[in-house]
């Protein structure tokens, strides 16, 4: 370490000034230079660098403000207990990113959390930790930490869009469904606050008649769609069948749609995805198309744009309103 | 005449075929047998840079690995046959700082330079050294023994090929403060496929083809983040077959500048080294 920055929020020796925006972290007022017990020298070669402001791994939330700071992500909650398939789905859709595929007429164009990306697809699973919300800032040799995974991807006209999705343990979901404001709920209740759509996972192998556990499965899957349906409003919801390779009995998928159907939702979609691509890769090509369906909804969602009375409404500048006329 | 200074900044991983390139540019450009030229009464003062490749293939033997504080640059005054002139700066370096940089997630204040003076970006990617990915969607979800394993042990310090070059772009776009949401026009970005030789693929294949079958992640990022006038795609093979530290007798007696080819954007060989040029510099 060679110093630190007076800001809380700021992380000078990986990620560069991020307060006042200095390109030379030494040049800014408010970084504190550490005294040092090896030789000066050595001291000011680690000043003099300069960094980028993203450590590559999983955006913690105030790692966020880099990338919120210049747009609207669109931030995807990957929801479900836990072993239900959510980080491999995540780690599914950036291998197939990886290797070329789009997602509808997207297609990737850079992405902040590589470092994170390349962690779940290596690990699959949670380095055990305590934690019970998002970290604030993760460093780039971290490991897999609850996190934000970002890409941006661009369509065929080059319109780009960031999608974020949310990186977190099973048991965050599962303290939320039993008491929303429990404690370890903290993380998924944040979830359900900030996201702007929502994959739910329902695990095949779970459901199968010869599991016996599937009945818990069941009412797990139940109540975890109960607290998101809860002011959803106009967010798009997903039910994701994963490990589809695996089949179940109609009748118990029938059981957790009509718990569905109750609800009004605006937007509901289902997708068979599986690890395994399946016949025409049907599973694989689900994992992408889940995405750009909800791609789609959002883009509805989007406000009318409001028609203007004028006199002259080819011009938006010189118009002249003329309902008081 | 052109009398603006293109700054190249050649970027290349260790062993990517920097110090072989360049000394066959040389010398292609020294013989003055080629499109571009050495400007006749502006050789260069200082050719150290050059001095050990050039001996080396003259030869028959492979240039030994760039010293890793070497630090230099060189700047070449040529004209091509119609006397435009073209001057480029062409730096010299390890390219374990290459890594570095993707490593360490910063750059010093020598590549911020280098970074923010120079116009063109030529990347080196060797794909014959590419590892092939082993993962969930082309393998399969490892066995729990593996998982195990990999949980046991410290993060992957080395993350993929692919996100590599990715996060190597992204940084320095970042450092030059490339705006990023329209296509970038500049700097021009060139891809070499180096060691074109080794790739085993058919003799028409297409540059940007076999990038796009070889690494889609950096073909799709490349694609969509820069302008296509402004984006080329090129193979190289410059010293035309795998030399080693004992002398190739053919390379003695036919003269290095007669072995190495490009790939141009359509498949076509040329022999010509200098006709890579006006594509680094986007003309």
């Amino acid at each position: 370490m060679a110093g630190r920055c007076k800001e809380p929020s700021c992380f000078p020796d990986e990620i560069g000034c991020n307060v006042e925006g200095c390109s030379n972290v030494k040049d800014c007022k408010n970084y504190i230079s550490e005294e040092s017990t090896t030789e000066d020298v050595e001291k000011v070669d680690e000043d003099n660098y300069y960094r980028i402001p993203w450590t590559g791994n999983s955006f913690g939330l105030t790692d966020l403000n880099y990338l919120t700071a210049s747009s609207k992500p669109i931030f995807i909650g990957i929801t479900g207990v836990a072993s239900a398939g959510k980080t491999t789905f995540l780690a599914s859709l950036y291998c197939l990113l990886r290797n070329g595929e789009s997602i509808g007429n997207y297609s990737f164009a850079g992405s902040l959390t590589l470092i994170g990306w390349e962690n779940i697809a290596w690990y699959l699973s949670w380095k055990n930790n305590g934690n019970i919300q998002f970290p604030p800032h993760t460093s780039n040799n971290a490991g897999r930490l609850p996190g934000l995974l970002h890409i941006a991807l661009k369509n065929n006209e080059g319109e780009k869009i960031d999608l974020v999705f949310t990186d977190a343990p099973g048991e965050w979901f599962d303290h939320w469904r039993i008491n929303v404001n429990n404690e370890n709920a903290k993380g998924a209740k944040w979830i359900h606050d900030n996201c702007d759509a929502f994959l739910l996972f329902a695990d095949c192998e779970m459901l199968t008649p010869t599991n016996s556990k599937r009945g818990i499965a069941k009412q797990q899957i139940n109540s975890v769609a109960d607290r998101i349906m809860e002011n959803l409003g106009n967010r798009p919801f997903e039910l994701i069948w994963s490990k589809s390779d695996i089949t179940i009995p109609v009748e118990t998928k029938n059981q957790i749609r009509s718990h569905f159907k109750q609800n009004q939702i605006k937007y509901f979609a289902e997708y068979e995805t599986s690890v395994k691509a399946g016949e025409d890769e049907l599973f694989h090509q689900n994992i992408c198309n889940s995405i750009d369906w909800l791609i789609e909804k959002l883009h509805n969602n989007k406000n009318q744009i409001p028609r203007i009375l004028s006199h002259k409404p080819e011009d938006m500048f010189l118009s002249k309103r003329a309902i008081n006329e | 005449m052109n009398k603006s200074i293109d700054n190249i900044l050649i970027i290349g991983g260790p062993n990517a075929g920097k110090t072989h390139f360049g000394g066959q540019l040389y010398g292609r450009l020294n013989s003055r047998q080629f499109e571009y030229k050495i400007a006749s009464n502006n050789r260069p003062t200082d050719l150290t840079i050059f001095e050990d490749v050039l001996t080396k293939l003259a030869e028959g033997k492979r240039a030994g690995h760039t010293e890793s504080s070497a630090n230099r640059t060189i700047q070449l005054k040529s004209e091509d046959n119609n006397g435009n002139s073209v001057i480029f700066s062409f730096p010299d370096y390890a390219g374990e700082q290459v890594k570095m940089i993707v490593d360490n997630r910063r750059v010093n204040d020598l590549w911020k330079e280098y970074i923010d003076t120079s116009n063109s970006w030529i990347l080196f990617v060797r794909l014959d050294e590419i590892e092939v990915l082993e993962d969930l969607v082309n393998r399969g979800i490892p066995s729990p023994d593996e998982i195990q394993k990999r949980q046991s042990s410290t993060p992957p310090v080395k993350i993929s090929d692919a996100a590599h070059f990715v996060e190597l772009l992204q940084t320095l776009i970042y450092i030059k403060g490339v705006p990023s949401l329209r296509k970038i026009s500049q700097p021009n970005l060139t891809i070499i496929l180096s060691c074109w030789d080794l790739l085993e693929i058919k003799e028409t294949a297409i540059p940007s083809q076999i990038l796009k079958e070889r690494l889609p992640f950096l073909w799709d990022f490349v694609s969509n983040n820069w302008d296509e006038n402004s984006l080329s795609i090129l193979g190289l093979s410059s010293t035309e077959k795998t030399l080693t530290d004992n002398p190739d007798d053919d390379y003695i007696d036919r003269t290095p500048i007669d072995f190495g080819f490009i790939i141009n954007e359509k498949g076509k060989a040329e022999k010509d080294l200098t006709l890579s040029i006006p594509r680094f510099i986007g003309k």
